[in-house]
C-alpha cells in the first residue's frame, strides 16, 4: 500500500532528525518515515485528530521511535497515552534517549516501552531493536518499493 | 422532829385553840418559844401569862430562839402577866369575864395596829384555887365557839405532873390540837363545847363517838390514800428528778465537749503557721496568736489594745487603705497583699485575708485578720516570671531560628530542585549539539573522504574527539553533580567482592599487558554499596591507566590499622605524581598528567572524594614522581 507508514519518527531537534533519516537512508527506509516534531503533533497523528483527522485508524504506524524530551506534551506522556489506548497498545514503541538519566529509563519501562536506544540512532542500534521486536522482516528485508 | 414541830407551829392559823400537854422546861419552852417567835415575826401582840415560871425563866427561853424580848417588851407586842393580871383579874375566875376580856384583848391589839393577838398561859393558876376544875373546863369549852374567826390563837399549858389525869383527859377533850412532845397533832378526843358541858343526851354522845370512829376510818383512808399518793409523787418526782438529773448530765457533757472543741479550736488557732489577729469592731486588737508574734515582732502584749496601723509600712497608699477599710465595713472579705514593717523596720510582703465576724443581730462585732508573709513566695514568683520570659524569649528566638532554617532548608530543596532540573536540561540539551557535530563530522568522513585532502580529514577527526571528549565531560560532571543528591543507602559490604567485580569490569583494560594484582586483607565496612563501587573503579582504572608504561604493572590492593583506625588503600607503581600538588589531586577538572598522555576529564578522583566525604570519611594520597602512588581511603 503506497504512502504507508511504517516508522514514526517523533523528534524535535532538526540535526537529531536528519542525523536518524540519513541512517535509515541506505535501506531505503526513509520515505516511509513520517517525522512530527512534538508530543502533541504526535498524538494527532496516532489517534488520527487535529490536522490528521483525516487519517484511518487502520493505518498504524508499524513502529514509533520516541524522543522523551518534546515540547507541548513531552515523550513520557505521549507513551502513557498509546500504552493506555487497546486500539494503540500493540504498537511497538522505542524511546530515544539522549542521556542516561536512570529516572527516565525507570519511568519508560514501567509505562510500558519495548525498547530503548540511545542518541544520536546508530543504525546498528536500531536494527537490533527492530530485530528484538520482530519487525526485522517487515521493515528492513521488504523489497524497496520502485 | 423538832423542826418539824416548828414547821406545824408555823403552820398555825387564827382561830386555832391549842394545849400542850408536857413534862418539863425544856419541853415547855421549845414549844411556847417558837410559838411567840412566829407571832412578833407576823406582826402579832404575843401575850405570854406566868404562873409556874419566873419572868426571867420565860424571858431567858423566849431569848434562847432569837427573841429580843426588852424591846419586844417596850414596843408592846410582848406581854408577860400574871393570873392576877388575866384570870383572876376580879379576884374570882369567871368564864364569860375571861372570854370578855380576851375580846376587849384582841380589839385592843388591832387599835394598837396588829395584826392579832397570839397568848399562851400556864395553867398551874388554877391549881390549889377555889376556881375549882370544872369552871376550868367549862371556860376551855367555851372558847372553842369563841375562836372560830377572831384574830387570835392559842396554847394552854399543862403540866402532866402537876394536872392530874382528869384533868389531862378532859383538857384533851376541849382543845382540837395538842401539841405532845415533837408533835403537833388533832385530837380524836376533842368534843363539841355542848357535849363537854354535858348539855347534850347519851344518843347524841353515841351519834358523836360512831362518827368519831367513822371518822378516824376516813381519815386512816385519807392517810392511805395520802400514802399512796405521796408514794406515786415520790416515784413521779424521782423520776421528774431522774430526768432532770439525766439532762443536767447531758447538758454538762455537752458543755464539756463544747468547752473540749472550743480548747481545741484555740489550741489550733494558737499553734496556726498563719498569723490570726482579732479585732473589736473598731479596729482594736483583742488578741493575737504567737504565729502574729513571730511575723511582726510584736508581743501578744504590745498589739492587744493597738490598731493593727502599728504595721502601717508607709508602702501602700490612702486608696488602699480605704479600699481596705470600705470592703470590710460593708461585711465582706477582704483579701489582698499588703507591705507591713515589722517591729524592727524591716519591710515584709503579706497576703491578708480579714473577715468581718457578726453577731446574732447581723451587726459587725468584730474583725478576724489572717496574715502570711509571703515575701519569698513574692520574690520566687517574680524570679519565675523573669526566668519564664526569658524561656519565651529564648523560645521565641529558636523558632526564629528554626524558621529560618526552614527558609534556608526549602531554598536549598528548591536549589536543589532547580539544579537537578538543570542538570536534566544539560544532559539533554547541552549533548543535542555534540551529538550533531559528531554525526556530521562523521558523516562527512564516511561518505565523502574522497573529495577531502588529508588535513581536512584530520581536522574532521579532531572535530569528533572534541566533541566525544566533551560528550565525557558532560556524562562525568553529571554523575559527580548527582553524587550530592542521590541518598545514602548504607549497609554492611564487603570489599572483597567489590574488587573481585571491578576488576572484572576492567579486563578489557588488562588486555595485552601484564598486570599483577596482589588483593591483601579487606574487612567490610559500612557504606552504600554501588557508591563504594563507583570508589574502587575509579581508584583502580586510574591505577591501571598510571601503570601503563610499566613492562610489568604492579597493584595492590589492601587495609591496615592506623591508630585504631581501618584504613583502606590502592597502590600502584606507576608514574606517580608529584606531591607538590597532591591539594590538586581531589579537584574537578583537576588533572596532573598531559591528556595525550593519558586521557580523561579530571573527574574521577573528585568524585571518589565525594564519596567518601560523604560517609564522613577521608581520602588522601601518597606519591612520588615515577615511583607509584597509594591512594588510601577511610570510611
Amino acid at each position: 500500500m503506497p504512502n504507508e507508514v511504517e516508522i514514526l519518527l517523533v523528534e524535535d531537534n532538526p540535526s537529531d532528525v536528519e542525523l536518524t533519516l540519513h541512517a535509515f537512508k541506505r535501506y531505503n527506509l526513509t520515505n516511509r518515515v513520517h517525522v512530527v516534531r512534538d508530543g502533541a503533533e504526535a498524538l494527532d497523528f496516532i489517534f488520527c485528530s487535529g490536522e490528521y483527522a483525516g487519517r484511518s485508524f487502520q493505518n498504524t504506524p508499524r513502529v514509533i521511535l520516541l524522543d522523551l524530551k518534546l515540547p507541548l506534551v513531552d515523550g513520557l506522556e505521549v507513551l502513557r497515552r498509546i500504552k493506555a489506548d487497546p486500539r494503540t497498545r500493540p504498537i511497538p514503541v522505542v524511546v530515544l534517549t539522549s542521556s542516561r538519566e536512570e529516572r527516565d529509563i525507570v519511568e519508560s519501562y514501567k509505562l510500558g516501552v519495548n525498547s530503548y536506544i540511545v542518541k544520536p540512532v546508530d543504525f546498528e542500534q536500531f536494527t537490533e531493536s527492530v530485530r528484538q521486536l520482530g519487525l526485522y522482516w517487515v521493515l528492513l528485508n521488504e523489497p524497496p518499493r520502485i | 422532829m423538832r423542826r418539824e414541830r416548828e414547821q406545824q407551829i408555823a403552820a398555825l392559823r387564827p382561830g386555832d385553840h391549842l394545849c400542850l400537854i408536857y413534862d418539863n422546861l425544856a419541853e415547855q419552852m421549845a414549844a411556847v418559844a417558837a410559838f411567840m417567835r412566829d407571832g412578833l415575826a407576823a406582826g402579832e401582840r404575843c401575850v405570854y401569862i406566868a404562873d409556874d415560871r419566873t419572868f426571867d425563866e420565860v424571858a431567858g427561853g423566849l431569848a434562847a430562839v432569837g427573841i429580843d424580848v426588852a424591846r419586844e417588851r417596850e414596843r408592846g407586842a410582848l406581854l408577860l402577866l400574871t393570873k392576877r393580871d388575866t384570870y383572876l383579874r376580879s379576884g374570882e375566875f369567871h368564864p364569860a369575864a375571861m372570854i370578855a376580856l380576851l375580846r376587849q384583848t384582841i380589839e385592843d391589839a388591832l387599835a394598837a395596829g396588829f395584826t392579832g393577838l397570839r397568848a399562851t398561859g400556864e395553867m398551874t393558876w388554877a391549881l390549889g384555887t377555889e376556881v375549882g376544875c370544872d369552871r376550868l373546863i367549862e371556860y376551855e369549852a367555851l372558847l372553842n365557839n369563841f375562836f372560830p374567826g377572831r384574830q387570835i390563837l392559842a396554847i394552854c399549858q399543862y403540866n402532866r405532873r402537876r394536872f392530874p389525869p382528869t384533868i389531862i383527859r378532859d383538857v384533851l377533850r376541849t382543845h382540837p390540837i395538842v401539841i405532845v412532845g415533837d408533835q403537833v397533832c388533832p385530837s380524836l378526843y376533842f368534843e363539841p363545847p355542848d357535849q363537854v358541858l354535858g348539855q347534850t343526851s347519851e344518843a347524841d354522845r353515841v351519834d358523836w363517838m360512831l362518827t368519831q370512829l367513822r371518822r378516824a376510818r376516813t381519815l386512816e383512808e385519807e392517810i392511805q390514800a395520802l400514802n399512796v399518793s405521796l408514794e406515786r409523787r415520790v416515784v413521779e418526782r424521782t423520776a421528774e428528778l431522774d430526768a432532770t438529773v439525766r439532762e443536767r448530765e447531758q447538758q454538762m457533757a455537752e458543755r464539756q465537749r463544747a468547752e473540749q472543741q472550743l480548747r481545741l479550736q484555740v489550741a489550733a488557732l494558737e499553734a496556726a503557721a498563719n498569723a490570726i489577729v482579732m479585732t473589736d469592731q473598731r479596729g482594736a486588737i483583742q488578741w493575737v496568736n504567737p504565729a502574729f508574734t513571730r511575723l511582726t515582732g510584736y508581743s501578744a502584749a504590745e498589739a492587744i489594745g493597738h490598731n493593727p496601723r502599728i504595721l502601717k509600712s508607709g508602702q501602700m497608699d490612702r486608696a488602699f487603705y480605704q479600699g481596705l477599710w470600705d470592703t470590710i465595713h460593708a461585711g465582706r472579705v477582704w483579701h489582698g497583699d499588703i507591705v507591713n514593717r515589722r517591729k524592727d523596720g524591716s519591710l515584709y510582703v503579706e497576703e491578708m485575708t480579714i473577715t468581718p465576724v457578726r453577731d446574732t443581730t447581723g451587726g459587725i462585732v468584730n474583725y478576724i485578720a489572717i496574715k502570711q508573709d509571703v515575701t519569698d513566695r513574692r520574690r520566687a514568683e517574680e524570679e519565675r516570671t523573669r526566668l519564664l520570659a526569658m524561656e519565651q524569649a529564648a523560645r521565641t528566638e529558636a523558632e526564629a531560628a528554626t524558621a529560618r532554617l526552614q527558609e534556608v532548608n526549602q531554598q536549598l530543596i528548591a536549589a536543589n530542585k532547580e539544579l537537578e532540573g538543570f542538570s536534566y536540561s544539560v544532559s539533554h540539551d547541552l549533548r543535542a549539539p555534540l551529538r550533531a557535530i559528531d554525526g556530521f563530522s562523521r558523516i562527512l568522513l564516511e561518505e565523502h573522504a574522497p573529495e577531502l585532502v588529508p588535513d581536512a580529514q584530520r581536522y574532521l577527526h579532531l572535530v569528533r574527539n572534541n566533541a566525544q571528549q566533551m560528550g565525557r565531560l558532560i556524562d562525568d560532571l553529571l554523575a559527580f553533580s548527582r553524587l550530592s543528591r542521590q541518598p545514602l543507602n548504607k549497609q554492611t559490604v564487603e570489599l572483597s567482592d567489590l574488587v573481585r567485580q571491578v576488576l572484572e569490569d576492567l579486563r578489557a583494560e588488562r588486555e595485552g599487558r601484564r598486570v599483577e594484582v596482589r588483593v591483601g586483607d579487606l574487612p567490610p565496612c559500612q557504606a552504600d554499596p554501588a557508591l563504594l563501587r563507583q570508589v574502587l573503579m575509579n581508584l583502580l582504572a586510574n591505577a591501571l591507566k598510571f601503570t601503563r608504561k610499566r613492562e610489568l604493572a604492579e597493584m595492590e590492593v589492601g587495609s591496615r590499622e592506623v591508630r585504631g583506625e581501618r584504613v583502606y588503600f590502592v597502590k600502584d607503581n606507576g608514574v606517580g605524581f608529584d606531591m607538590r600538588y597532591a591539594d590538586k589531586l581531589f579537584g574537578v577538572f583537576q588533572r596532573l598528567h598531559r591528556a595525550e598522555e593519558y586521557e580523561g576529564t579530571g573527574v574521577g578522583l573528585a568524585i571518589v572524594q565525594r564519596i567518601i566525604h560523604r560517609h564522613g570519611g577521608r581520602v588522601w594520597a601518597e606519591a612520588a614522581v615515577n615511583e607509584g602512588a597509594t591512594f588510601l581511603f577511610q570510611i
